[in-house]
């Protein structure tokens, strides 16, 4: 399937602000199954663009904004080939309990952390999927998209991107990231490497939840297939249509967008996504390039703010004072 | 002063036997003994007054109360000889060889852990290990620039590695002050020893962050990074700015512009080469690691990464000092130096291994137990002093997380007399001791001669931290 | 690599760090704060012990019109108004401007920049820190406070003497010597200002003597009773004291003598960091500078003696924002 992916976040702001810094992953991966034919990235205001890999092979743009500003535009186009190939659930070899794996650096999607707590709630969970040894690992993940999506409700508004899954628990309702934390938690107490996946869907026939927009689900790693995209927020695994941006231990390693910056406004995004079917790639995305939007900065603005004495600096520092005492910066050495 | 001097059965620094003062003590020894008490209480006010007009203080948080001190200094000075520093010295460069060696291979090829001399779940479990330096290859290979490196002395005499410090070491800046006012208040000690010079210094470790600036750099810009005045060693920060004529600055004078780090001046900015960064890791870069951090630089990380700023010590040296990964420092130099360690380490359960749990959780009343997350003598539990209560708790916290705890049988520090001032009378008494050394890698390794001796000022204390009542003395290393 | 001893020349050119810049303003401000602070309240015990018998009102309106030196306002305590403004004016850390506060608010700024100034002011400050919080202090405050207001102002002078010999000239001693000018400016517009308030509308209401006295006492508060002696003897015309603090050329205390001080730092500020710009608050200060250099007594008579310091003392302000924006906000 050929996609043309338009990925568009709007970031404005309450005030001006300066010296923004962010960290983007909105590139997709290049895998076995999906192909990058083409990447456009533009941002505004107008700045210098860095792009690596990180240790996950994920690839970050990042870049600063130094000047006062109150807005910020990034535009991610991509064309893209996706050709992933579906296994059968139910007729899979590996049982449970999985060996260790060999590779130790899986070791990383085995045990919990940030988001993913473990907790009894999570076990209790887990238990009662009555996996027994021998239970094909197929059928395990089956049952647990099946607990996870008749327990729980897709609701928006009720959990943050920062939400631990302890949350989810309480309140049974979530989005994408909680129903994926969730899965990866299950997985993990299970002992079946689990990843967090973050991407985008375009929308097939049959309605899915939470595909408007940006999307996450799971890779589960089975000995005999490998990783095996499943999306327990719709009960289903990955078809050609999910385009896969980054891929990490959770939420933290994957968030297309981090930033911080100068200043007390309050931001705003706005995340827009549209997707479509292509038959070729068309002459103007033939190339993979860097392009400024026109957004302005405010170079003169600081010139207007007045302060009158240091007894700000002294407040301030009194302010860190106290912040510092907790954190100390470590030399305790 | 030193009639009722009781040696209690630990090796005494001073005294072979009573009344008996090894040979290198004994010129000092006669000169003390000679001087009365009011003499002796004269120098003490006058190295105290040196001491907090200088500013010359650290700061203690507790309660939410933070208290300027000084940290205690202790007259009588420690005495090493030669011989015994030599061995000190190659056992210490040894050591940082291995611990630089590790953890370049634990940031690229992490053959130490294929061939499971080190169990992968170790690092991979640690919250010091940084994926983000995974692959990133750090200026000169020189991970651990500057390291200090605490070592206590047994019954029998001999040195032991107790642990190593290799993210940000504090306390040289005492070093070098302390020898200052010993030099101030009893000038004649020094008459009868050559004792080795450390003035040098705020010298060596110029070089050792001029070695790995930049190649862009022909004249390297080199600041120190401090979280402030309020942290606990600004004292120090600022000492080393000052002896080395470089820049101090905060998280907020820096900035990223296109991937390099720039200061604010009042010219407008200038860009920073090397960063001797006194800030742990989680505070380097609110958008790398912890957001809530007011004391870093955001975009700090990618500067770094691109190879347009260096940073002493480098990120993720956590990996190497972590009290959990300690044990394994004797395979490390076995295995990459093929070489037997000089400096043994004190022997040490790893409560992560099921064995030495066991052990652990049966002799708690007899070991000293250590979170291996924490510094500066909290998260301790010292067995034997311990009450049943607080064994229990701590007995608990190794089932629930065995990762995070080892223990080793209580090191019966050695002790050296300190002149202990109760009630306004003066006398010496002997009081536990340790020995932190600095280290520097750069060109060639620096082993500056000496270092910080703590001592614990409390009668039968082993715990020498200054933040549980400890002070300091003067440190000699001998010409010959 | 061999280490670069640096040249005289790129010494002065060392870059300054906008942060360092900024405290080593605050810390000199701060010390001449305490300065003034201190000799405002010497000043006063003394003249109240002069003037002998005067009507209550008269009395509280002397020390009331010392707290809008540092814009504080009466507190809420028992005691008589003097008691209670000394005690505020001393040793309230809550009142922004008071001795104690100004000298940890000087030593916090020092403290700050220690790596930048020399052993002898970080020692000085950081002395008179632990001095003025210890009990020692309280007890000469009580028993001889002429002598504990000297000390604080003995540590500005000391202070500012060590400045001179022990700081290299370069930027970071402009920025010193600047705000030491600004503040002082500052401050002798407030002392004046609250001396009017304290007799000008009563004055009709004393007599010759105690008129004399009153002005005396301002000229006091601005340090500059002798040289005011040696110029004009005994005559304590109203103008001639105006003119005196205002226009005097050669004393270091009048207004156009620390305009000229702070023109002069500034734009050898300019000159180290941007010296093909034109800085604004070198145009602001190069303004006020001519205007004094070309002002005559009688310019200051017609506007007012109270009015024509509003405006010396708003220009100035306005300066000192503008070197704010410049050099610290980068």
């Amino acid at each position: 399937m050929l996609l043309l992916i338009t990925h568009n976040t709007e970031l404005s702001y309450t005030e001006m602000i300066s010296e923004s810094v962010m960290e983007l992953r909105v590139t997709p991966r290049q895998e076995m199954y999906q192909h990058r034919l083409s990447f456009d990235l533009a941002i505004g205001p107008p700045t210098s663009v860095n792009s690596y890999f990180d240790w996950l092979g994920n690839s970050v743009h990042s870049f600063t904004v130094n000047g006062f500003h109150n807005a910020i535009r990034i535009e991610a186009t991509s064309v893209l080939e996706v050709d992933r190939k579906t296994i059968d659930l139910m007729d899979t070899n590996d049982r449970w309990p999985l060996e260790p794996p060999a590779d130790y650096t899986l070791c990383d999607y085995m045990q919990f952390g940030g988001p993913v707590v473990d907790c009894p709630e999570l076990r209790e969970l887990v238990h009662d999927l009555r996996v027994r040894p021998g239970t094909p690992v197929g059928e395990i993940a089956f049952r647990m998209m099946q607990s996870v999506h008749d327990r729980f409700v897709y609701e928006q508004g009720h959990t943050t991107v920062s939400s631990p899954i302890t949350d989810f628990l309480r309140l049974g309702k979530g989005v994408c990231q909680d129903f994926t934390h969730l899965f990866i938690g299950m997985a993990r107490a299970l002992g079946i490497p689990a990843r967090y996946v973050s991407g985008i869907v375009h929308p097939m026939k049959e309605a899915l939840r939470g595909t408007t927009q940006t999307h996450a689900w799971c890779e589960l790693l089975f000995p005999e297939f490998g990783w095996v995209a499943l999306d327990p927020t719709n009960r289903r695994q990955a078809g050609n249509n999910f385009v896969t941006l980054g891929v990490g231990r959770d939420y933290r390693d994957v968030a297309p967008n981090k930033g911080v910056f100068r200043g007390r406004a309050v931001e705003s995004m706005a995340v827009t996504v549209e997707s479509t079917l292509l038959q070729q790639v068309p002459e103007e995305l033939a190339a993979e390039r860097l392009r400024p939007l026109p957004i302005p900065v405010y170079p003169g603005w600081a010139r207007d703010r007045r302060i009158l004495s240091n007894a700000f600096q002294v407040a301030k520092s009194a302010q860190q004072a106290s912040q510092i005492a907790q954190q100390t910066g470590q030399s305790a050495q | 002063m030193f009639e009722s001097y009781d040696l209690t059965g630990v090796f005494d620094e001073m005294f072979e036997a009573p009344g008996a003062p090894r040979p290198h003590y004994a010129p000092a020894l006669e000169r003390l003994s000679r001087l009365d008490a009011t003499s002796f209480q004269r120098r003490r006010r006058m190295a105290d007054v040196t001491f907090v007009n200088q500013g010359i203080t650290f700061t203690v948080y507790s309660d939410k109360l933070n208290v300027e001190r000084i940290f205690p200094f202790d007259l009588v000075p420690r005495i090493i000889t030669a011989r015994e520093w030599d061995i000190i010295e190659r056992g210490l460069v040894q050591r940082i060889t291995a611990l630089n060696l590790f953890c370049k291979d634990i940031y690229h090829d992490q053959r130490i852990l294929t061939d499971r001399v080190i169990d992968p779940a170790l690092i991979y479990g640690a919250k010091m290990f940084r994926r983000e330096m995974i692959g990133f290859p750090v200026p000169r290979d020189i991970y651990i620039h500057i390291c200090g490196t605490d070592l206590v002395r047994g019954g029998d005499g001999q040195y032991y590695v107790l642990e190593d410090n290799g993210r940000t070491p504090s306390g040289v800046s005492y070093v070098l002050e302390n020898r200052t006012v010993m030099k101030k208040v009893f000038p004649q000690l020094f008459d009868d020893y050559q004792v080795r010079a450390i003035e040098d210094y705020p010298l060596n470790l110029l070089n050792t962050l001029s070695h790995i600036a930049p190649r862009h750099a022909d004249n390297p810009t080199i600041a120190i990074l401090t979280p402030g005045i309020y942290n606990s060693a600004y004292f120090e920060h600022s000492f080393l700015a000052r002896q080395m004529g470089i820049e101090l600055v905060e998280g907020q004078d820096l900035l990223v512009e296109n991937n390099f780090v720039y200061m604010r001046t009042t010219a407008g900015l200038r860009r920073v080469d090397v960063l001797y960064r006194r800030l742990d890791d989680d505070f380097l870069d609110p958008l790398s690691f912890r957001p809530d951090s007011l004391l870093g630089v955001p975009g700090l990380m990618n500067a770094y990464r691109m190879g347009n700023v260096s940073l002493a010590n480098a990120v993720g040296t956590g990996v190497a000092d972590d009290k959990a990964i300690y044990p394994f420092v004797p395979d490390m130099i076995r295995y990459y130096l093929k070489q037997e360690p000089i400096l043994p380490n004190v022997p040490t359960y790893v409560c992560a291994r099921d064995t030495d749990r066991k052990f652990v959780l049966e002799n708690l009343d007899k070991l000293v137990v250590k979170a291996t997350n924490e510094s500066g003598g909290y998260g301790m539990l010292m067995g034997h002093q311990a009450t049943q209560t607080e064994r229990e708790k701590f007995a608990e916290l190794i089932r629930e997380d065995p990762r995070n705890y080892i223990a080793q049988p209580i090191v019966e520090l050695s002790q050296h007399p300190s002149a202990i001032d109760e009630g306004g009378k003066l006398r010496f008494e002997g009081r536990r001791i340790d020995l932190r050394p600095y280290i520097l890698s750069g060109d060639k390794v620096i082993v500056m001669p000496g270092g910080l001796t703590r001592v614990a000022l409390r009668r039968g204390s082993l715990v020498v931290n200054s933040s549980q009542g400890g002070g300091s003395k003067d440190t000699w290393v001998l010409e010959e | 690599m061999d280490l670069m001893i640096p040249t005289e020349e790129s010494a002065l050119r060392r870059p300054l760090l906008s942060r360092v810049a900024d405290s080593l303003y605050w810390m000199s401000r701060y010390v001449e704060r305490a300065e003034h602070v201190a000799r405002g309240l010497r000043i006063t015990t003394n003249l109240l012990m002069d003037v002998g018998d005067l009507p209550d009102e008269l009395y509280d309106r002397q020390w009331l019109s010392l707290l809008s030196l540092v814009g504080a306002t009466l507190p809420d305590s028992p005691g008589d108004v003097g008691s209670r403004v000394t005690r505020t004016l001393s040793f309230d850390a809550g009142c922004n401007g008071s001795l104690v506060s100004s000298i940890a608010n000087a030593r916090e700024n020092a403290r700050a920049v220690r790596s930048e100034i020399s052993a002898e002011m970080w020692e000085t400050i950081n002395a008179a820190y632990w001095t003025i919080r210890s009990d020692e202090a309280r007890q000469k405050f009580e028993e001889q406070p002429e002598e504990f207001y000297t000390s604080i102002i003995n540590v500005s002078m000391l202070f500012q003497g060590q400045t001179e010999e022990t700081l290299p000239q370069s930027q970071r001693w402009m920025f010193v010597r600047l705000a030491k000018a600004l503040e002082r400016i500052d401050m002798t517009c407030r002392i004046v200002q609250a001396r009017l308030d304290a007799f000008e509308e009563v004055e009709d209401a004393l007599d010759a003597p105690l008129r004399t006295i009153q002005w005396m006492s301002t000229i006091r508060m601005c340090c500059g009773i002798e040289a005011y002696r040696r110029r004009f003897m005994a005559d304590f015309d109203p103008l001639k004291v105006a003119g005196f603090i205002i226009l005097e050329e050669t004393f270091p205390r009048s207004i156009r003598f620390n305009v000229s001080e702070a023109l002069d730092a500034i734009s050898r500020i300019r000159k180290l960091t941007t010296p093909e710009t034109i800085d604004p608050a070198e145009r602001v200060l190069g303004r006020l500078d001519a205007d004094l250099d070309y002002a005559d007594l009688s310019e200051i008579a017609r506007v007012g003696f109270r009015e024509y310091l509003k405006s010396v003392q708003s220009r100035v302000h306005e300066a000192g924002v503008l070197v704010q924006q410049t050099y610290f906000l980068k």
